[in-house]
């Protein structure tokens, strides 16, 4: 039997520039309509004859070549909705046409655990919550930095803090038979400590050569991934937010950044991942909300539809999946990318692929899977 | 009486929270050819920032973003060049006083909170004399402060009240030929005249059988002129030189160039407002601020618009 | 006769249910008068702005074109903190979770300030009214789809969710005392009730919206509703299902499940609403009697209802009396309901917020113990000053003493005998170099209890 799989999420908030990201290079149209932002020359590495990653995404083209990446050309969903809310919550929702307020990823943690006995099936590295991990009853760790992750995080005095911590332990006893506080409050404050003790010290047990560069978030969100994941906490859902990637304006400038930031980051943690023996169980899912415009305004791009998405890993089967969209007027939807592959085909393949959940259970539909990874 | 109509000539600035355009433009100063326009932004979107544009609509450069740290800004309230070109940028949440050169970089900066002379309790406008003595209108503590261009203090006047010389969360300042100091008494509803030292010589309440509605803003143009941002009523007010009342404008804009490039590129997004058909709603102004003129042109922050309205003079 | 103290105790109790709390020295002047004069005095609020409305403005000026939600915090916000009239607040707190309307669709925050508005203003008033505003409202037409409802082609939506959720309400079994036809007259009497469309806001910021009706697109046809037989447009319908027995039943019980008991008691509900229906569906009247009930005031409710984000957040702020002009941080207030799983102005769907225990989960819980362990040791809020002054002016003599005068100065509020020996020994255990410390410990260990997460 295969090693249970862990998933990482990585989203590019606002709306990630897939023409700017996997580059039509040969196609004249991509240059007609990106008269001011189209990328070349030194700005592109190719893949094949047609298509190439933007040149500040090179670690993706260099596990591209170790078959270790997979390209979802053209992912989005029916209908798209050009709004960043409204469009990051059919993908945190998987409901192209209803509005929830559950999250696909938070359904699967309480497949997962049904019962909630372990606070970190999933942790969140980020202020607030996602959607695509909101579920009634399920508890998420949101983690801002894991060194001061817990209680008392706003007081002063590192004496204190434990005192008081101690104290509040001991107040969260679960013992009330009924009547209020309620048990299951007490028990949620359980699990909120018992997490926030386990999270707290997975740093102090973690040790790496690999050094993410400070002033890379995203880096630093993929370090505190790094030192959870090895600590076997069960944790099998990591998320991580990177952005903005909304690049209305001074676009060249942003993206590239963005994109320099992204591919650092997934290097040292790849690298990491090897040290740490966990290269074979961590699958890294990249998306984004929706694509943007095919013309550019200028100095950047609008929100469009239709965007690219990536799998990363070591049982990830690696290549291009799906047709890199037409650009042709007549293929186009109002001005943007018509979208190819559904992006609950991809869901399913994650839940049953890497998480082991019926899919269905999750996606209340089936979907054909895309055979991506090696069992 | 002088011509009652100005004549609009165009408008630029689309809303945006970085790069070519604006996020909500309260003051606005030009130099050399340049419009520099302070976008406020809000608490959590961060995207204040001082926009270096020209009349055409060509996006220079932006400096000052969001942050703590030296050279930047959390609320900042006006600008303004002293005479050596350097632009002095206030901010109200940080009790601080920036400097930049012309180009945006950041020289120097002071300013403490408190209410003892030289400390200051959310400065908003700002003004040069001939001198190169910055005046800062105080505004939570309802007094003028006047210091030297590094921050030393000179003097002060005015005290919280609605009597002659008493400020009420005062806004705005302007200076004109003769050093007489204009302040928008934001929420006494008036304009306040004062001499050099800070003695009131003039009240204004009302324009053309109106009275102000929080005035937030005051300019003088080379002429002596005297322009107000009747900010509650969404409308500008000028005077002639001796404070008579010329006319009232609510805003005349069109789209700017940058809305037009958008809305080219947005088809759909063209259409929806094609559909809506608001077209008069959309020339009018909604909270104007700050007002600034050149040898030819009145600039004029819209800044729940995101733009600025350029007339003639 | 109720003594002294206990007239306290209720006020400090009725102002949590109908507000947000109380300062110590706001239930003292409180308790110069009677328990149901200040009901009277909270359920008679004068309409109008805030006095500080300029300020906020001026000080928050993209909340004034609020484009979204988040734009719009800084205002509600700070009445939610500040307002004097804590129940308009709270009522419109209450009608924005029942005739929800959500961010998902509407991230318009004009339209949803304009809506907290509607709800201050009609919200304690006759529910036909509200009902009929609300209906009107361009926000909520746009976002139950009736701007796409035609005469020949009407979307149920509205009709549906109108029956369903904002009146005459389903029982367990998903039945309503009204039928699937009922559903579709009412859809066809709403035809041509709409928004006006309006420019989109990414280049000049947002546009106010619009109710409109098109009486052309307005079925002008007879149709059959609840049984009877008429040429009814949407005031008709409001009109005939405002007052209904089945509305007054499920208004009263929501009403109920807010401000009393998550546990429904249907001897309280039935009263309510005979007190709804005799009233013409007056709100106020309602809440009147709700109030002054013995049963509201009984130890089964006190401190048997679990705390919205929005009790907690604004309980806090209004404990510790942060806030004198409007600041960044009161404009950034409501990103802590937020993260305790309450985004003000965008409700998670039409059914609004699914109230109680389901508010809190472990990373819910972890944020309000450390906002309100932060805000409480904030020692540079007045609030947070005079408590520490008045717990120092008592006269204590031993641990018992100090947290009994701790638990009272902060509201008179509850902990389980447990809970206060778990506190008394943190006392005993450590050594604290001032009574202030000692003090401020207390202060951080009480609001961070799962006694506190009640009120």
């Amino acid at each position: 039997m295969s090693k249970q799989k862990n998933l990482v999420v990585i989203q590019l908030s606002g709306g990630n520039d897939y023409l700017n990201t996997i580059v039509p290079y040969e196609t004249g149209l991509y240059y007609d309509y990106r008269p001011n932002m189209g990328l070349k020359d030194d700005s592109i590495i190719p893949i094949d004859n047609k298509i190439a990653f933007n040149s500040n995404i090179d670690f993706f083209k260099k596990t591209f070549d170790d078959q270790k990446l997979a390209v979802m050309m053209g992912i989005g969903y029916p209908e798209p909705n050009r709004s960043h809310f409204r469009s990051m919550d059919i993908w945190h929702t998987a409901k192209p046409f209803e509005s929830s307020s559950i999250g696909w990823l938070g359904r699967t943690v309480k497949n997962i655990d049904p019962k909630g006995l372990n606070p970190i099936t999933a942790v969140n590295f980020g202020k607030g919550l996602p959607r695509a991990l909101a579920c009634p009853g399920v508890s998420v760790a949101s983690v801002g930095a894991l060194e001061s992750y817990g209680l008392f995080t706003g007081v002063s005095g590192a004496k204190n803090r434990e005192i008081l911590l101690d104290t509040v332990d001991r107040i969260y006893q679960p013992m009330n038979r009924d009547g209020v506080p309620s048990l299951r409050l007490l028990e949620t404050g359980r699990g909120a400590l018992d997490g926030a003790d386990l999270l707290s010290e997975a740093p102090s047990n973690y040790s790496s050569d690999v050094e993410y560069p400070e002033d890379n978030p995203i880096a630093q969100s993929l370090k505190g991934i790094a030192q959870v994941a090895s600590a076997k906490l069960g944790t099998r859902i990591f998320y991580a937010q990177h952005g903005s990637f909304d690049t209305h304006t001074d676009e060249l400038k942003n993206h590239s950044l963005l994109l320099k930031q992204l591919s650092v980051a997934i290097d040292c943690f790849q690298r990491d991942l090897i040290k740490q023996k966990l290269d074979d169980e961590t699958v890294i899912w990249i998306f984004s909300e929706f694509g943007r415009r095919i013309s550019d305004n200028g100095t950047g791009t609008d929100h469009g539809s239709g965007g690219v998405a990536f799998l990363l890993g070591n049982c990830v089967k690696g290549g291009l999946y799906g047709e890199y969209p037409n650009l042709e007027p007549s293929a186009q939807l109002e001005g943007d990318i018509h979208y190819n592959m559904d992006f609950r085909t991809l869901y399913s393949t994650i839940l049953e692929d890497v998480l082991d959940v019926d899919s269905e259970s999750i996606l209340d539909e089936k979907f054909t899977n895309l055979s991506v990874l090696n069992s | 009486m002088v011509t009652t109509k100005l004549e609009y000539s165009h408008t630029i600035g689309i809303a945006s929270f970085e790069g070519r355009g604006f996020m909500n433009p309260i003051d606005l100063k030009y130099k050399n050819g340049t419009l520099f326009v302070l976008s406020r932004s809000n608490a959590s979107n961060k995207n204040n920032r001082i926009s270096a544009v020209t009349v055409d609509s060509e996006h220079k450069y932006e400096f000052a973003n969001w942050g703590e740290d030296k050279g930047k800004s959390i609320l900042p309230t006006a600008i303004v060049f002293d005479k050596n070109d350097k632009l002095y940028l206030s901010d109200e949440h940080l009790n601080r006083i920036s400097i930049f050169d012309y180009n945006g970089n950041f020289i120097d900066s002071w300013g403490e909170y408190g209410c003892d002379s030289g400390q200051l309790n959310r400065p908003s406008g700002l003004a040069f004399n001939k001198q190169n003595e910055l005046f800062i209108v105080d505004h939570l503590n309802s007094r003028v402060q006047k210091f030297d261009e590094k921050g030393k203090f000179i003097s002060s006047f005015g005290l919280f009240g609605t009597n002659e010389g008493e400020f009420n969360y005062p806004w705005g300042i302007a200076l004109d030929i003769e050093e007489n100091i204009y302040i928008a008494d934001w929420r006494n509803n008036r304009v306040q005249i004062f001499d050099s030292n800070g003695n009131c010589v003039k009240i204004i309440k009302n324009f053309n059988d109106s009275e102000f509605n929080k005035p937030s803003s005051v300019h003088i143009d080379n002429r002596g002129y005297l322009f107000v941002s009747n900010w509650g009523n969404n409308s500008v007010i000028i005077f002639d030189d001796k404070q008579n009342y010329l006319s009232e404008i609510f805003g005349d804009a069109s789209l700017s160039k940058w809305c037009q490039e958008f809305l080219d590129v947005n088809p759909e997004q063209s259409s929806w407002r094609e559909n809506a058909g608001l077209f008069e709603e959309e020339k009018k102004f909604w909270k104007p601020a700050g007002i600034e003129t050149n040898e030819n042109l009145i600039f004029i922050s819209d800044s729940c618009r995101h733009r600025i309205q350029i007339y003639r003079k | 006769m109720i003594t002294s103290l206990d007239n306290k105790i209720l006020l400090a109790h009725l102002l949590r249910r109908a507000g947000f709390g109380c300062t110590y020295d706001q239930i003292e002047k409180l308790s110069l008068m009677e328990y149901d004069d200040v009901v009277d005095l909270l359920i008679n609020p004068e309409y109008g702005p805030p006095k500080d409305q300029d300020l906020l403005d001026r000080y928050f000026i993209a909340s004034v074109e609020a484009r979204t939600a988040r734009h719009a915090d800084p205002q509600w916000t700070w009445r939610l903190a500040k307002s004097e009239k804590q129940l308009e607040e709270k009522i419109a707190l209450f009608w924005h979770g029942l005739l929800a309307v959500g961010g998902i669709k509407l991230d318009h925050g004009l339209a949803m300030l304009e809506e907290i508005d509607l709800f201050r203003k009609y919200g304690l008033g006759k529910f036909e009214t509200l009902l009929l505003k609300i209906s009107e409202d361009p926000g909520m037409m746009y976002w139950l789809d009736n701007q796409n409802s035609h005469k020949d082609a009407p979307n149920e939506n509205y009709g549906r969710e109108l029956l369903e959720l904002f009146s005459m309400g389903i029982d367990e079994n998903g039945e309503g005392s009204y039928t699937e036809d009922d559903v579709k007259t009412a859809a066809r009497a709403f035809t041509g009730w709409a928004s006006r469309p309006t420019p989109p806001p990414f280049f000049l910021g947002p546009f106010p919206m619009e109710f409109s009706f098109d009486k052309s697109d307005h079925d002008n046809t007879e149709k059959t509703f609840l049984g009877e037989k008429g040429n009814f447009n949407g005031n008709d319908i409001v009109n005939m299902i405002a007052t209904h027995p089945s509305t007054a039943k499920f208004i009263c019980k929501r009403l109920y499940l807010y401000f009393v008991s998550e546990k429904e008691d249907w001897d309280e509900i039935n009263k309510l609403s005979e007190v709804f229906l005799k009233n013409n569906g007056e709100i106020k009247k309602v809440l009147e009697a709700m109030f002054k009930s013995e049963h509201f005031k009984s130890d089964d409710i006190r401190f048997k209802k679990v705390k919205s984000p929005s009790d907690l957040v604004f309980g806090v702020s209004r404990l510790v009396d942060k806030y004198k002009i409007p600041d960044l941080d009161s404009a950034e207030l409501a990103i802590n309901t937020l993260l305790m799983g309450q985004f003000l102005m965008n409700p998670p769907s039409v059914e609004g917020w699914h109230e109680g225990e389901e508010w809190i989960d472990s990373g819910s819980l972890i944020e309000r113990i450390n906002y309100a362990s932060t805000e409480i040791s904030n020692t540079s809020s007045t609030g947070v000053k005079r408590i520490i002054e008045i717990i120092k002016e008592t006269n204590i003599t031993n641990s018992n003493d100090l947290i009994n005068n701790t638990l009272e100065t902060l509201g008179y509020i509850d902990i389980t005998d447990k809970t206060k020996g778990m506190i008394e020994e943190h006392l005993r255990k450590n050594k604290f170099t001032n009574k202030e410390d000692k003090i401020l410990d207390v202060l951080k260990l009480i609001v961070s209890t799962p006694d506190f997460q009640y009120c």
